[in-house]
């Protein structure tokens, strides 16, 4: 069987639109993510224990069950039983930030877990105060061990935008599919639209190399 | 001239309590040390060393009883609330008080310098260059100018342990304390610590020291310290705890560790 690439450039207006659909909901998504993420985190650590619970269960509702199943409920069980009607990039990129901030929490955690106590009393018989304690000693060290799993989450919130295609959301892999069957172009298709992914996440892929390569010469 | 200092002082311990749930680790230290004077803290794992030196650096709480330094109350259970110095003043004295711990504890992601330097700008207000400069000389004389800027895990434990010790120093503290700070040392990086640690005991700087080098506290201590289950049972010079301890305890933890010593 001989490819023919050239159909993938033929249907590059819908290719394009659906890309940045696809961008879209990834960028709203790991906005959401890592704001709500962040409240998350904080509120377990200063929270009482009921607060703690309800974010626990959050986070282990979001990381036990299947994304594609998520998108189906934000998009088709709550307006049947809330009355609230999404369109399916809108469903999409909110139930991804949902599902975001609950993994991107349990990056706070870990990484706060991470600062070692005996930090914080070196930072207190220095008598540095709260503020310049998490400023100058905490903070640096939070980001440093947080960096490589949140690229590794940004990754995975790109790859995870494919599954909207499974509610209808006309993002990029929908849009390849639709134009694959349509064209008969299966795998020329497909194999564009890889690259495409490939081409967006691989910067930073390569970006948490460098920056563990950074890290393992001792720098910061 | 350490005669007349020791009528006031410096660190003064009265009736310390301290749990932790319902283990209680201390119960009732009385310790006073004078100015410029070397206490060697020994005991058993597990006697309240550790403890007792984290109460006296307000890295905790205590339940009952008080702890004055340079002349203000810091540390007073719930019962002596009224006899605590205003909290202006305990910030100002807490800051005196200086210490190292096993473990270094450097600041990874800062360079040496920058360990040095934070807490003196930060809590001291003192300018970035004259922190630098106060820096180098510190290193200078801990014998680390060189590795100013040099990121704490590229030192030996050696090393960083004497960048500690400058670290704290910075402050300009008036009393130091040492919690086993050669412990995690390879034998042959402990040497160049307990010089350290020497020469500043030399230049009269006040010190509550928990080790087990005891040819340190021979040497170097004014007072020897045996704890034993949260309490102080012995408190003499070193030439007398070494020779003729007064209890048992003491005598038969001294011999272990003097065997220890004599194997190296
Ligand atoms: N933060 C803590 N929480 C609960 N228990 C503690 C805590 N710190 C110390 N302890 C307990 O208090 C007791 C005294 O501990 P401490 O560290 O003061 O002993 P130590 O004399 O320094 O011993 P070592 O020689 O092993 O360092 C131990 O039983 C220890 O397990
Ligand atoms: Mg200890």
């Amino acid at each position: 069987m001989s490819f023919d690439f050239s159909a993938a450039f033929v249907y590059w207006p819908e290719l394009l639109n659906g890309a940045i659909n696809s961008i879209r909901i990834v960028a709203l998504a790991v906005v959401i993510g890592f704001v709500l993420g962040m409240l998350l985190a904080i509120a377990h650590r200063s929270g009482n224990r009921l607060i703690r619970g309800v974010v626990h269960v959050y986070v282990e509702i979001f990381r036990t069950t299947p994304a594609l199943l998520q998108l189906m409920y934000v998009y088709l069980v709550l307006p049947a039983v809330a009355g609230i009607n999404l369109g399916p990039i809108t469903a999409a990129w909110i139930t991804l930030g949902l599902n975001t901030a609950a993994f991107f929490s349990e990056i706070l955690k870990a990484g706060f877990q991470s600062v070692e106590r005996t930090q914080y009393n070196a930072a207190f018989v220095l008598r540095l105060n709260k503020v310049d304690t998490f400023r100058f000693v905490v903070f640096p060290q939070l980001i440093r061990n947080i960096f490589p799993p949140t690229v590794a989450l940004f990754i995975t919130v790109i790859k995870y935008s494919s599954l909207a295609a499974g509610i209808g959301a006309l993002e990029l892999t929908r849009v390849a599919q639709l134009i694959a069957v349509q064209s008969f172009r299966l795998v020329e298709i497909l194999t564009v639209v890889a690259i495409i992914y490939f081409v967006i996440a691989y910067p930073l892929a390569i970006l948490a190399r460098a920056y563990e390569a950074r890290l393992r010469r001792g720098m910061y | 001239m350490k005669e007349d200092a020791r009528k006031k002082p410096f660190v003064s311990l009265r009736g310390v309590h301290k749990r932790f749930g319902d283990l209680l680790v201390l119960r009732g230290v009385d310790l006073q040390v004078a100015q410029g004077e070397v206490v060697v803290l020994i005991g058993r794992s597990g006697s309240g060393k550790s403890t007792l030196l984290n109460c006296v650096a307000l890295l905790e709480q205590i339940e009952a009883g008080t702890i004055e330094v340079d002349g203000a109350v810091v540390g007073a259970g719930p019962a002596d609330e009224t006899a605590l110095a205003p909290k202006t003043r305990r910030r100002e004295v807490a800051a005196e008080i200086g210490m190292v711990f096993q473990s270094f504890n450097l600041f990874p992601h800062l360079t040496v310098l920058q360990n040095i330097t934070l807490a003196p700008r930060r809590v001291r207000g003192v300018s970035s260059r004259n922190a630098e400069i106060l820096a180098l000389e510190l290193l200078d004389r801990v014998g680390l100018r060189e590795k100013a800027n040099e990121y704490p895990v590229k030192l030996s434990g050696g090393q960083q342990q004497r960048v500690a010790i400058a670290r704290a120093l910075a402050m300009n503290p008036k009393v130091m304390l040492f919690d086993e700070v050669t412990s995690a040392l390879d034998p042959e990086l402990v040497g160049e610590v307990l010089k350290v640690m020497r020469q500043l005991a030399e230049e009269g700087m006040t010190m509550l020291v928990v080790t087990h080098e005891m040819r340190f506290a021979r040497e170097v201590a004014d007072r020897v310290i045996f704890m034993d289950q949260g309490v102080i049972v012995e408190d003499s010079a070193p030439s007398r705890i070494f020779t003729n301890p007064s209890t048992d305890e003491a005598a038969r933890f001294l011999r272990v560790l003097m065997d220890a010593e004599a194997v190296e």
